[in-house]
């Protein structure tokens, strides 16, 4: 990208491609900040909370969960036609049922963001795409990702702009 | 102009000039197509634990779209192993370049010229998707199906008929091409204007006059002109990315329609195997059932009307906002340069999120790659249950962003001023949301 | 010509080891095993367990190795006391059964896999 970047200027002079650098620079420092400021977010007090997940082939219900960070989540985890799992992407939770049989298992939601839930036994063709989604806390990286698609945007006008003005003014 | 051309050195010229070291792997690769074949016939009805299924889809299409292309444009075209058999009995030999021309050597029809052939062929891999993903017979299928094809139409029609016009991957590979970072070109020009014979042109079994070459989608990368001119006057260079996409390239309907349709498929394909809907994936699933028609449609529609209509509607405003105007038909041609990067940045973060979690199937399926239960090279451990972890989720905004970040650059580009560029500028913002929504919202 | 040559060989050669690893490995492994069975669990809707009836005599082990096609299924027989076997797919587990009485056992999936699940059984035959 950075050799793309500078590519279209080649007739710019090095006093040009300085400032080309500071502008890189500067939008990779933005990025970065975008990337991995921390924000201090206030998390609602920590709650027990109970959800009840059916697995079927090859969907959960609910796919789609959302809890607070810090809660202690307990899943009781039924599947109603064949053995299916649960494992949750990035943390260490797993659990298995038979077909009936409810199971229970607790983890802590300390990591927060999205994170996908699998399943973790063989139960067909779909299988591997058989999946839902947990949600703990605001999802934060998607904020950062459409803040970082913003700057993307304007790093390119600016990135551009730049080279025609001083194109023109070389030329003229 | 900034390129480095390897010819200059001498062990990448060797690489590139000799015909042995790609003769070699593509020897190599017609043989693991072959046993890829194979193994999805043979082998275990698990896919996950059937080579055709790990390799092909995982393995090959994650290399495919995270090094051959952005890397190397079509440089899995250089050494596909489909048309090999077919150049074989055209050329009469393996090692020899295009001459003899054995065959019917018909020309392709005109009417199906273009990349309609090559788009329609992607969406119907699309409609049949989740099939294909999932049973590695019907994986085997399609290979052989296209090796066959390959075949039969090198023997009817000329040159690389099939890679121009009919295969989907020749499309996918040709279209990002243009994007990517290495090219083959005319070293002097004028040397070319005194040289009658054109030898390059007979050569090429892509049908290509080197020096006419303006972008790098309809060049294989086969090497064939470099080694047949007399006069050295072919360059392989290493150029900067996005090289072949600005004001002055000609481009054309079905180009807009094939990066249309590449778009369509990464943000279907991202809400179907990664979203959370079962029914979506089942209705995808059950092919011929009520279901899978409603599917289909809805898959068409997203394809045929929806993402064309809006990207038409913003070539539209586009073209109103523009000083000077183009005709519609001409402006949509155009503006299909900023699917370009848009798209091949879409399936680099789609890949990301799929394929890296579901890696460690590799080694395993190396050991046993009919899932009989050998352990060939003792590599066979339960693969982890797949993860998309916190870097990978990184990984796949910072790709969007630089996507956008280019798809705007050449937005701005090939237009006459800012605010002409804006309405593009908006089609791949909503895009790149659409993408980064499916992936990590 | 002489390269041409060498290069068609090459191609040939290479295309016949990738055709003779599923063939010869195939045989290779189906001498070593003997007198294994191999006995593939599907659903009933799929075609249940590839065999149907088993044969042996009294106090003579017969030895099973076992996988699954589709979703995970179980093995267990009924009058015979063993630990019941999980059958995953795409992966082999083994079991060597000796009976002491003739007679008809039924061996069955003793996991729910499907709607039919209960009719996905076979029968093994104990000849004295
Ligand atoms: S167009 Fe298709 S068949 Fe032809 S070389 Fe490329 S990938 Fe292979
Ligand atoms: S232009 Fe040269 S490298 Fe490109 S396809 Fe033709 S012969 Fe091959
Ligand atoms: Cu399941
Ligand atoms: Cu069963």
């Amino acid at each position: 990208m950075m050799e793309e970047l500078l590519s279209t200027q080649e007739e710019l002079n090095h006093q040009s491609l300085q400032t080309k650098w500071r502008l890189m620079v500067l939008i990779s420092q933005c990025a970065l900040l975008i990337l991995f400021l921390p924000i201090p977010l206030v998390t609602p007090k920590p709650i027990d909370r109970l959800i009840h997940i059916d697995a079927t082939s090859f969907q959960f219900t609910p796919a789609e969960i959302k809890v607070n960070q810090g809660d202690r989540v307990t899943i009781e985890f039924v599947s109603t036609d064949v053995v299916h799992g649960i494992s949750i992407d990035g943390y260490d939770f797993q659990l298995t049922s038979d077909p009936g049989q409810p199971v229970t298992g607790t983890f802590v939601a300390s990591w927060p963001g999205m994170f996908r839930f699998r399943c973790s036994v063989a139960c067909g063709n779909l299988h591997p795409f058989m999946i839902g989604k947990l949600w703990v806390g605001p999802n934060l990286i998607l904020i950062r990702g459409v803040l970082l698609g913003i700057l993307a945007v304007v790093a390119a006008i600016f990135s551009l702009k730049k080279s025609k003005v001083l194109k023109t003014g070389k030329t003229s | 102009m900034n390129r480095l051309d390897l010819t200059r050195t001498r062990w990448t010229n060797f690489l590139i000039r000799n015909r042995w070291p790609q003769f070699l792997i593509r020897a190599i690769t017609l043989a693991g197509f072959i046993f890829t074949i194979l193994a999805g016939l043979l082998g275990s009805v698990v896919g996950s634990h059937n080579f055709a299924i790990i390799f092909v889809w995982i393995a090959w299409w994650t290399a495919l779209k995270l090094f051959f292309i952005p890397f190397g444009g079509r440089s899995w075209c250089s050494i596909c192993p489909i048309p090999m058999p077919g150049e074989w009995i055209q050329n009469g030999g393996i090692l020899q370049p295009r001459g003899k021309n054995f065959g019917l050597g018909k020309r392709w029809p005109k009417f199906l010229r273009g990349r309609w052939l090559q788009a329609g062929g992607f969406m119907l891999v699309g409609l049949f998707g989740v099939i294909t993903l999932t049973s590695p017979s019907v994986t085997s299928i399609v290979l052989l199906i296209i090796l066959l094809l390959a075949f039969v139409l090198a023997l009817v029609f000329e040159r690389r008929s099939f890679c121009n016009y009919l295969c989907p991957i020749g499309g996918f590979t040709g279209l990002y091409a243009q994007a990517a970072p290495v090219e083959v070109r005319v070293k002097n020009p004028e040397i070319c204007s005194t040289h009658a014979q054109k030898s390059c042109y007979e050569a090429c079994p892509w049908g290509v006059y080197p020096l006419a070459l303006k972008s790098s989608a309809n060049c294989g990368l086969c090497m064939e002109c470099l080694r047949v001119c007399p006069s050295d006057n072919l360059a392989v260079n290493l150029r900067p990315w996005g090289s072949d996409l600005g004001p002055e390239t000609k481009h054309s309907l079905d180009e807009a329609f094939l990066g249309l349709v590449m778009v369509s498929s990464a943000l279907m394909d991202s809400a179907i195997f990664l979203g959370p809907w079962g029914q979506l994936k089942m209705a995808a699933y059950a092919i011929g059932t009520g279901s899978w028609f409603l599917f289909a449609g809805l898959f068409l529609v997203i394809a045929l009307m929806l993402v064309p209509g809006i990207y038409t509607l913003a070539v539209w405003i586009a073209n109103k906002l523009g000083e000077q105007k183009m005709n519609l038909r001409k402006a949509l041609a155009h503006q299909s340069q900023v699917l370009v990067p848009l798209g091949l940045t879409a399936w680099i973060a789609f890949t990301i999120s799929f394929a890296l979690a579901k890696f460690s199937y590799v080694l395993p399926v190396v050991s046993d790659p009919f899932g009989w239960g050998w352990n060939l090279l003792g590599t066979v451990a339960k693969p982890w249950v797949g993860q998309s972890t916190l870097t990978s989720m990184l990984l796949q905004v910072i790709v969007l962003a630089l996507g956008l970040f280019w798809s705007s650059r050449v937005a701005i580009k090939i237009s006459g001023s800012l605010k002409q560029a804006l309405p593009m500028i908006v089609f791949s913002a909503m895009t790149m949301v659409g993408m980064l929504w499916l992936l990590i919202g | 010509m002489k390269k041409e040559i060498i290069a068609r060989s090459l191609v040939v050669f290479f295309i016949i080891i990738a055709i003779s690893i599923p063939f010869v490995g195939r045989w290779l492994i189906s001498r070593k095993q003997g007198t294994i069975i191999d006995l593939h669990a599907r659903t009933f809707e799929n075609g249940g367990w590839s065999m149907d009836t088993l044969q042996t005599r009294v106090g003579v082990p017969i030895r099973i190795r076992m996988t699954s096609e589709d979703v995970v299924h179980g093995f267990a027989i009924g009058g015979y006391e063993m630990i019941p076997l999980e059958v995953t797919p795409g992966e082999f587990v083994e079991t060597t059964l000796t009976f002491d009485k003739p007679g008809e056992y039924t061996f069955f999936c003793n996991r729910w896999c499907s709607p039919n699940h209960t009719r996905m059984r076979g029968i093994i035959e104990v000849m004295p």
